[in-house]
């Protein structure tokens, strides 16, 4: 039996971006995947765009009451369905490339030591137009450099049992849940980096607030503090955190795609 | 008997252990026409500033224990009569020649209303971290909208101060940064180009422990500017948020901050 991949789709009112990322699964040429669908409480419609994909695709499994319980709690709560041998999650509004999940299914059998790999990914705006590459996977991979980056940025394609082993994603991390899961997963598996382009982050305009952007931070600095103390070594490193908050002024008709990163 | 010329305000709060230092400092001026109130920012804070006042005429202390920085410094402010004044925070400490060099600046330019200087940041133990990271840049009143340049160390004329409203508290964490963009609004400002302010970084310190507040607090003065001076017609305001982990070995310092 070819292994089967669980791809977790938290959804929180993307309906202008839905369809685009579960177009982009419809497109793999991998075809043994389910997708978990599971609405976090959206006011837009997103709720039956997904269930009209699950209508036309059985691959397709909407989970979940609808109610709202943070993206956190919904990824885990969606991965805890997982029946595939391998799981990742692909965020509402981007979108895969054809071959991701194939390239990463490969890289993986390639390197069956490997509990977990990442690809690199671009940058594009919300007409879907290619803006930049990515830059978080610049950094070479270590658990070491780990800390100091969120290298393992999408996509991610993870062993259901490494990710089980770390206990998933904590439900209870409003934030930088992802972040989280990595570092726990880089201090008990092996992970591997395929260097292609397989993912696109999509760049909002109406990106998140600023006080969601500061909790990210401050949750993403948290997450590297308990994973220096689970390693032992809070007695020979600090961790600190920098931050640059820029002022901008920009004429009103040169509005451009903007976007800050997790 | 009339006021001293210059009031500096000194919020001091929790254990203060820094307050040793900054009354050293202040008592250690080549300018002595000044006069300190202590503003004690919890009933602790008021304990310690009673002990380090140590009957210092000069050194009062305010009745502002249950307030907030930037009330408690706006009401301090307002029950003096000094013609200047200025902030030392109670984790910092200023070079003997940090009053005379700004009054001096002041003096040459009577039609400025503050005068600030440059400033160097230094650990809990005294020792250098480097030069402040933004007090280099070039004033400007429209600069000032982007880069807070204009501190820590600033002498203000009274009546510029009270031109421009005092410290508020709409932004509570960034009142300083507030009252420096309203006063550039209604008077000139002159740098002079001295590092004569130590500006303590230790994980207590208000920027350090209340670093997103912080943040969205001077973004907010920032908006709130930005309307005052009708750019709003023809700007859009963003703030940009970059951060970055840095992994050192325990010697040095670990903490957060918002340098630049």
């Amino acid at each position: 039996m070819p292994d089967l991949i669980s791809i977790a789709v938290p959804i929180y009112n993307t309906a202008r971006f839905l369809p685009a990322a579960l177009d982009s699964l419809l497109a793999q040429d991998y075809p043994h995947w389910e997708c978990l669908l599971w609405d976090d409480g959206s006011t837009d419609g997103s709720g039956d765009i997904a269930a009209g994909y699950a209508v036309r695709d059985p691959r397709f499994r909407v989970l979940g009451d609808g109610r709202n319980r943070g993206v956190s709690a919904t990824c885990a709560a969606a991965l805890s369905e997982a029946r595939g041998e391998y799981v990742a999650i692909l965020d509402s509004d981007d979108m895969l490339e054809p071959d991701a999940l194939s390239s990463m299914l490969a890289f993986m059998h390639a390197n069956p030591r490997l509990g977990m790999a990442y690809s690199e990914y671009v940058e594009v705006a919300e007409d879907g137009r290619y803006l930049a590459p990515g830059r978080r996977f610049q950094r070479p991979y270590s658990a070491h450099n780990l800390l100091v980056d969120f290298i393992t940025y999408q996509f991610r394609l993870i062993r259901a049992e490494a990710y089980r082993t770390v206990g998933g994603v904590d439900a209870s991390m409003p934030v930088a849940y992802d972040y989280d899961l990595c570092l726990r997963l880089s201090e008990r598996v092996e992970v591997g980096h395929l260097p292609k382009p397989l993912y696109r982050y999509r760049m909002r305009k109406e990106s998140i607030s600023h006080a969601s952007r500061l909790r990210q931070v401050r949750a993403s600095f948290d997450a590297a503090q308990r994973a220096l103390q689970r390693r032992g070594l809070q007695g020979k490193y600090a961790l600190a955190l920098g931050v640059r908050a820029r002022h901008v002024l920009r004429p009103k008709d040169a509005s451009s795609p903007q976007g800050e990163g997790a | 008997m009339s006021a001293p010329t210059l009031q500096a305000l000194v919020p001091v709060r929790g254990d203060a252990p820094f307050l040793a230092a900054a009354l050293h400092s202040l008592r250690a001026q080549t300018f002595i026409d000044w006069q300190a109130t202590l503003c004690p920012l919890d009933a602790n804070a008021r304990d310690i500033a009673m002990r380090a006042v140590d009957g210092d005429a000069r050194m009062q202390i305010a009745d502002t224990s249950d307030m907030a920085e930037a009330s408690a410094l706006a009401h301090a402010a307002d029950t003096n009569a000094c013609e200047l004044l200025c902030v030392l925070d109670g984790d910092d400490a200023l070079e003997p020649t940090a009053f005379a060099a700004l009054m001096d600046a002041l003096a040459e330019h009577p039609a400025a209303g503050m005068a600030y200087s440059r400033h160097v940041l230094i650990d809990a133990n005294g020792g250098v971290l480097g030069p402040g990271p933004l007090c280099e840049l070039p004033y400007s009143a429209d600069a000032l909208l982007l880069d807070f340049m204009t501190g820590p160390l600033r002498v203000l004329r009274r009546q510029a101060y009270r031109d421009a409203g005092g410290f508020a508290s709409a932004h509570a964490d960034a009142s300083d940064y507030d009252l420096c963009l309203r006063l550039s609004e209604t008077a000139g400002v002159v740098h002079v180009p001295q590092a004569l302010y130590q500006r303590r970084i230790h994980p207590l310190a208000p920027e350090i422990a209340r670093w997103a507040e912080a943040i969205e607090a001077r973004y907010g003065a920032f908006v709130d500017a930005v309307k005052r001076r009708g750019l709003d017609a023809t700007y859009d305001v963003a703030l940009h948020i970059d951060s970055w982990h840095i992994l050192q070995p325990l010697r040095a310092f670990g903490g957060v901050g918002n340098w630049g």
